[in-house]
C-alpha cells in the first residue's frame, strides 16, 4: 500500500528514466508485462515533449537536421522537466542549453536563433493591442510632438546579435530550393557591431525583421519610455543617417507602435 | 447530486474534434458540423490568432472546451495557475460544455503532459473530487470528466474503474464524458467485459460520449486517435446508446489527421446511430 503522492512520485521518476526499486511492485501486472506497458507511457511522454520542441523550434530543426535536433531535444528533456500542463509552454530554456552546447562550434548562432524562435511563440499568443491612430498623431500640435511618448507593443522584442538572425529566419521560411539560394546570399560571419532583429506580430502573423543601428536605438529608447525628441537624439547618436519619419512609418506598419501619450507637463 | 442532469448545451448530434490542420478550411467554408470540441490549452493565449479563431468559430457553432492539462488526480501545486487560464478562456468563449480527464499528469513541480491512470482507491476519489469541486466552484458551472484508457493497473486499487468513476461524479457533482473507445481499450488490456462498465454508469450522469480509433502495440491496445473508429467500438457505442440513451457524441482524431470529409463521414455514422436510438426512445415514451 502506498499513498497517492508517493505512487505518483515513483511513476513520475520512472517516466523520466529514474526507476526506483519499488516501481514494478506498484502494478498488478507481472513485471515483464508492466515493463513493456510502462514503456508505452514513457514513449508517449517523450514523444509529446519532442513534438512540442519541434513545433516551437522549426528553424533550429532545419539547421540541425532531424537526427541532431532529436538528440538536442532528448538532452533538453533530460535536463528540463515540463512545468506546465500546457505543452505550448515547454521549451523556454533551449537557448540556455545551446549556450553550453558543443553544437555551437559548427553553428555559433544557434542559441540566438533559439531566443528568436521562443520570442516568436510568445509574440504569437501575446495580448492584442489597438492599431496606431495616425489621424490622432497628425492632430498633435507641432510644439507638443517632442514630448510625445510612443507606446511599443509589449511583446515586441529587440534581439541584438553578432549574426543576421532575421535574415537567417526569413530564409528558413522559404521552400527548400529558394531557401538554399537565400542562405547562400547571407554572410553568417559574426560582425563586431551588433545586428538587430525585431520580433513582432502583424495581422495575427509573427515576423522577424532586421533593424539598422539607428532604428534599433530609436525603438530601444521608446521601450525605455524616452520622449520622442530624446529618442530621436539617441537614434541619431547611434546612426547619423537615422530618418525619424521613415522609421516611424515602418514601426507603425509593423504594428510595433500601438499608440502615444501627450506629455502635457513638459 | 446523482439526479442532476449534466449541464451542457451541446446539441444531441455528433461533433468533431477541431484541430489545427482544419482551422483555415472551417473558418472559410463554415462546413455543416453540429458542434466542435477543441483542446482548451491550445487557446490559453492572452490574444493573437488562436483566440481570434476560436471566437469566430464560437459565433457560428456550439463549442466544447476539452482540457488535457488540469491533472485532476494529482497532488501538486501546478493546478491553480492552470485553472486560472481555463477560467479566463471559459469566460471569453462561453462554451456549451467544459470537460477534463479523470487522471493525473503531474507530480512535485513536474508535469508529464500525458493522461496517466489513477489507482482506484478512496484516497484518489477524495483527491480528484476535491479538485473537481474546486474547478466547478471557480468556473461556476458543472464540468464533465472523462474516463481515460489505461495500459496498467495498480496493486493498490480497491475497486473497479467504473465504481471509481461513478463515485467521483457522485462526490463532486460533475457529469461524465464517457469515452467508448477508452472503455474498449481498457477492457481489452485488462480483461474485463466492456458492457459491464457501461451497465454500471447511471444514464443521467452522462453528458457526452467520445469515439476514436486505437492501435495495437505488442499484446495490448493504445488509444492513439489515429484511425477510424473500429467496428467493435461502433458496436459498443450502439450498446451504450441503447443503455444510456442518445448523448452528444464526439469524433476524435489527433494523429495522422485525415481530411475534414473523412471526419464528417465518421460523424455521419454516429449521427445515424443517434437518430435510430432517438426514434426508439420517442416510440418507447
Amino acid at each position: 500500500m502506498s499513498a497517492l503522492p508517493e505512487l505518483q512520485a515513483a511513476l513520475g521518476g520512472g517516466l523520466r528514466g529514474n526507476e526506483g526499486p519499488g516501481l514494478w511492485a506498484l502494478f498488478s501486472e507481472p513485471q515483464a508485462v508492466a515493463e513493456r506497458r510502462f514503456a508505452a507511457y514513457r514513449r508517449n511522454v517523450t514523444g509529446n515533449w519532442r513534438s512540442a520542441l519541434a513545433s516551437t523550434y522549426p528553424v533550429l530543426a532545419q539547421l540541425l537536421g532531424a537526427q541532431r535536433f532529436r538528440e538536442l531535444a532528448d538532452q533538453y528533456i533530460a535536463t528540463y522537466p515540463s512545468g506546465s500542463g500546457d505543452l505550448n509552454a515547454y521549451g523556454g530554456e533551449l537557448a540556455s542549453l545551446l549556450d553550453a552546447s558543443t553544437l555551437r562550434e559548427a553553428l555559433p548562432y544557434l542559441p540566438d536563433i533559439a531566443r528568436l524562435e521562443w520570442a516568436l511563440l510568445q509574440a504569437y499568443g501575446a495580448a492584442d493591442a489597438a492599431d496606431f491612430d495616425l489621424a490622432a498623431l497628425a492632430g498633435v500640435p507641432a510644439e507638443a510632438q517632442a514630448a510625445l511618448r510612443l507606446h511599443v507593443w509589449p511583446a515586441a522584442l529587440l534581439i541584438a546579435s553578432p549574426w543576421p538572425l532575421a535574415d537567417i529566419w526569413q530564409a528558413h521560411q522559404l521552400a527548400t530550393n529558394e531557401r538554399d539560394v537565400a542562405l547562400a546570399g547571407i554572410d553568417t560571419a559574426p560582425s563586431s557591431e551588433p545586428r538587430f532583429a525585431l520580433v513582432g506580430r502583424s495581422e495575427g502573423s509573427v515576423f522577424a525583421v532586421s533593424l539598422n543601428a539607428g532604428e534599433a536605438a530609436f525603438l530601444h529608447a521608446l521601450q525605455a519610455a524616452q520622449p520622442l525628441a530624446e529618442a530621436i537624439a539617441t537614434a541619431l547618436a547611434a546612426d547619423n543617417h537615422f530618418n525619424p519619419g521613415a522609421t516611424l512609418q515602418r514601426l507603425i506598419a509593423l504594428h510595433t507602435l500601438t499608440g502615444f501619450q501627450e506629455n502635457k507637463n513638459e | 447530486m446523482l439526479s442532476l442532469s449534466p449541464s451542457t448545451t451541446l446539441p444531441l448530434a455528433a461533433g468533431i474534434g477541431l484541430r489545427a490542420p482544419h482551422h483555415a478550411q472551417v473558418l472559410a467554408g463554415r462546413p455543416a458540423v453540429a458542434w466542435w470540441e477543441v483542446h482548451s490549452e491550445n487557446f490559453f493565449t492572452a490574444g493573437g490568432a488562436p483566440l481570434a479563431f476560436l471566437q469566430a468559430i464560437r459565433e457560428a457553432y456550439p463549442v466544447s472546451l476539452h482540457g488535457v492539462g488540469l491533472s485532476l488526480g494529482a497532488v501538486d501545486m501546478l493546478f491553480e495557475a492552470h485553472l486560472e487560464k481555463l477560467a479566463a478562456l471559459v469566460e471569453r468563449i462561453q462554451p456549451a460544455a467544459v470537460s477534463e480527464h479523470l487522471c493525473w499528469s503531474s507530480a512535485g513541480a513536474q508535469h508529464f503532459n500525458d493522461l496517466l491512470p489513477l489507482p482506484y482507491t478512496e484516497a484518489a476519489i477524495q483527491q480528484a473530487s476535491a479538485r473537481i469541486s474546486r474547478v466547478q466552484d471557480r468556473l461556476q458551472r458543472q464540468i464533465l470528466v472523462e474516463n481515460v484508457s489505461s495500459y496498467l493497473t495498480f496493486a493498490d486499487s480497491t475497486m473497479c474503474e467504473w465504481d471509481f468513476l461513478v463515485a467521483v461524479a457522485a462526490r463532486s457533482g460533475c457529469g461524465i464524458l464517457l469515452d467508448i473507445n477508452n472503455i474498449y481499450v481498457s477492457a481489452s488490456n485488462h480483461g474485463f467485459a466492456a458492457k459491464t462498465y457501461i451497465d454500471a454508469i447511471p444514464a443521467a450522469l452522462v453528458g457526452e460520449m467520445h469515439l476514436a480509433g486505437f492501435d495495437h502495440c505488442d499484446d495490448f491496445l493504445i488509444d492513439t486517435h489515429g484511425q477510424p473508429v473500429h467496428a467493435p467500438v461502433w458496436d459498443l457505442y450502439a450498446y451504450a446508446l441503447e443503455r444510456l440513451g442518445p448523448k452528444p457524441t464526439l469524433i476524435e482524431w489527433d494523429a495522422d489527421i485525415p481530411s475534414l470529409a473523412v471526419l464528417q463521414g465518421e460523424a455521419a455514422k454516429a449521427d445515424r446511430q443517434l437518430q435510430r436510438v432517438e426514434a426508439g426512445h420517442v416510440r418507447a415514451a
